[in-house]
């Protein structure tokens, strides 16, 4: 047996995993049998998306790279057996998962006053653990599948036809991220239903589903990883040297856009955000996905804390990107090329704004759509912890500004998993009215 | 210390210190326009942070460097408009190639891009990057991204280039065709400060060579003085050890 150098491969650490997630169940199953009944609906919800949540982070890092790679391959580890192992953590990541809805199951044994709730919230969870885990594999797949194949004819035309090699290919490997966001999408449409009409919404129609879920996941991972099998050693490589020097091997280089640089560019800003596209390819589409999620979250403002989250993400987001653009090696370059002090300033200042816009015209929406206290405080809360950046050592920041995109994510994902789930002020109003008597 | 009239730059008394230990003790220099100066010294003698201090990239602790006429402490952009400083290791975005430096440099220093471009061709043609101008730098070994970074120094046109070790990581074709820009940079009235360890390649180009011992200038040879060592490499490299070494 190959040695292991991963404790997380261990057998052991894997059943204390399977435990911990099941006795998480169980208590996640208390929870919401102690809610009201009209709120179970959104409490499942959050549930579902609190255990979804690590999904997509895990599998990104199994599939995309797997611990401790370089020195397994130096070592003599072959590469069909990392690739065997990385899938067998994912799916035990996945099966870890799952042991969310199956200790809640259990709890409905113990409190037979709201089982068919509990087994309906049960079913929510795995609902959206199974699409969060199907949709981000299958599109993990499908990134390491372009990265290896190269781009078909439809995606080269979309992008302008020009050469498309791994580095190009990183933003697909957010595609967890994405799944995420879409495996919470029917199960906030299924807690709708439920909430409105549960008698609709049987345990029986939703474990149905559920399976019915499972095995659509398990055709297409499979039908995916045989499709592409071979392909994936390849692309492990080439996503292992994409992360390592982005952009190194492709011969056309993509140009910042336009909405970065609003009038005409100066020199200055057009070689700080030439660099910043090239050294962050996510991160225009990062803010893209804010922006929308933050205009989801307008539509309900109901809950101020979700949009003050929301609105603390998106600025701190911004900010500690525009601080981050001053130790920029591009900076370093700028000023060697001949770029004066102020002209360098205002390219800052400018490449910001830019990163900003749209987010925060998003924001403006949200505060016209009635949160008005809460936006502009989270909005606040979020300038002044990216402020705070500044008093970090200049070598923290590449490592925080890594982790940023994903941490706004999380936190906006968070919040709109809250926000969606509160019943509105006047849906609350309406109900209320309905329980009087 | 050698005093020329209309010099390119000035330096007087310049001390700088890194914590206790002080590095530059006094220097005064004066560099003619049209001349190429060495530094030679002993490694840790203080000629890389001289190059700094003279550049603006460091800040002297003592004393007062005009280039041009324009001060560097009252006027820091005037004055770093007429010089490029090459370090060791210089500071290019790793992401950009070297194209897309070109424009940015031609775009901060007032140069005509298109008037600049068969230039830009004929620096790459000779240094042999032309199938890297087009790659990030990232891309390119170490000694291409020095010579990248070579290239920009010389498309920039200043009237004073400093290269700090412009040799290292040079192979021999690309040292010979480095040696005939920095001649030709020469006749076109460029003044040229160079910090180099090696005696022959020093020989080939400078009108004056300037050693460094704890600080101070311990040795300046002008073109006459060098002169008296043409073809003897060994006989310059024993001067230059017992300047080194000192009394």
């Amino acid at each position: 047996m190959p040695p292991r150098l991963t404790r997380t491969a261990a057998p052991l650490t894997h059943a204390l995993l399977f435990l911990a997630a099941l006795a998480a169940g169980v208590a996640l199953g208390r929870v919401l049998a102690l809610e009201a009944p009209r709120l179970r609906p959104d409490v499942a919800l959050r549930l579902a998306a609190l255990a979804a949540l690590p999904l997509p982070l895990g599998l990104l890092r199994l599939l995309t790279t797997p611990p401790h790679a370089a020195a397994r391959r130096f070592l003599g580890e072959p590469a069909p057996a990392l690739l065997t192992r990385s899938l067998r953590a994912a799916l035990l990541w996945i099966a870890e998962a799952l042991m969310v809805p199956v200790g809640m199951l259990i709890a409905a044994q113990f409190t037979p006053d709201c089982a068919e709730d509990l087994q309906r919230g049960a079913a929510l969870v795995a609902m959206a653990v199974l699409l969060a885990a199907g949709l981000g594999t299958a599109g993990l797949l499908l990134a390491l599948r372009t990265v290896a194949r190269g781009p078909s004819a439809l995606w080269a035309s979309l992008t302008g036809g020009g050469a498309f090699g791994p580095a190009q290919a990183a933003p697909l490997l957010y595609a967890p991220a994405f799944a995420l966001v879409a495996a919470l999408l029917p199960s906030a449409l299924l807690s709708a239903v439920w909430g409105a009409k549960a008698a609709l919404l049987t345990p029986q129609v939703l474990v149905f589903s559920v399976l019915a879920a499972l095995c659509c996941a398990l055709w297409a991972a499979r039908r995916e990883v045989h499709a592409v099998r071979p392909l994936l050693q390849e692309a492990l490589l080439a996503v292992e040297e994409a992360h390592a020097t982005p952009f190194a091997q492709s011969q056309q280089l993509p140009e910042p856009p336009g909405w970065l640089m609003p009038g005409p560019p100066e020199p200055a800003l057009r070689l700080l955000a030439r660099a910043w596209l090239r050294d962050r390819p996510g991160s225009w589409l990062t803010t893209a996905l804010l922006v929308g999620l933050t205009l989801l979250l307008a539509r309900r403002p109901a809950e101020p804390l979700a949009l003050a989250c929301a609105a603390a993400a998106i600025a701190l987001y911004s900010t500690v990107r525009a601080v981050a653009a001053e130790h920029e090696p591009a900076h370093l370059a700028a000023q060697w090329l001949g770029a004066t002090g102020l002209l360098l300033h205002r390219a800052i200042l400018r490449l910001g704004v830019g990163l900003a816009v749209p987010a925060l015209a998003l924001l403006a929406l949200a505060v016209a759509t009635g949160a008005w206290i809460a936006v502009p405080v989270g909005a606040l809360a979020g300038v002044a912890l990216g402020a705070l950046a500044l008093l970090l050592p200049p070598c923290w920041l590449p490592r925080l500004r890594k982790r940023l995109p994903v941490l706004a994510l999380v936190m906006t994902s968070v919040a709109i998993a809250w926000a969606g789930t509160v019943p509105s002020a006047g849906s609350t109003a309406q109900s209320r009215a309905g329980e009087a008597p | 210390m050698t005093s020329i009239a209309d010099p390119i730059l000035r330096a007087r008394g310049l001390h700088k210190r890194y914590g206790t230990q002080e590095v530059l003790r006094g220097v005064d220099l004066d560099l003619a326009r049209g001349q190429v100066t060495v530094v030679l010294g002993e490694n840790g003698a203080g000629k890389s942070t001289l190059l700094r201090v003279l550049a603006g990239d460091l800040r002297a602790d003592g004393g007062a460097i005009a280039i041009d006429g324009q001060s560097l402490a009252d006027r820091p952009e005037a004055a770093r408009a007429r010089l490029i400083y090459v370090a060791q290791a210089p500071p290019l975005a790793p992401l950009l190639t070297l194209r897309e430096h070109a424009e940015a440099l031609c775009a901060f220093r007032g140069l005509d891009a298109a008037k600049a471009q068969p230039e830009l061709e004929r620096l790459t043609a000779a240094l042999k990057l032309e199938r890297a101008i087009d790659k990030p730098v990232r891309a390119l070994s170490g000694g291409m991204a020095h010579k990248a970074a070579l290239v920009l120094a010389f498309l920039a046109d200043a009237p004073l280039m400093m290269l700090d070790e412009p040799h290292a990581g040079l192979d021999v074709r690309s040292a010979l065709a480095l040696r005939e820009l920095i001649v030709e940079r020469r006749q076109r009235g460029t003044a040229l400060l160079l910090a180099s360890h090696l005696a022959e390649a020093t020989l080939a180009v400078a009108d004056r060579a300037l050693v460094l011992r704890a600080g101070r200038i311990a040795l300046d040879l002008d073109a006459q003085a060098l002169q008296a060592f043409a073809g003897d490499a060994r006989a310059f490299e024993h001067a230059v050890l017992a300047a080194m070494v000192g009394p």
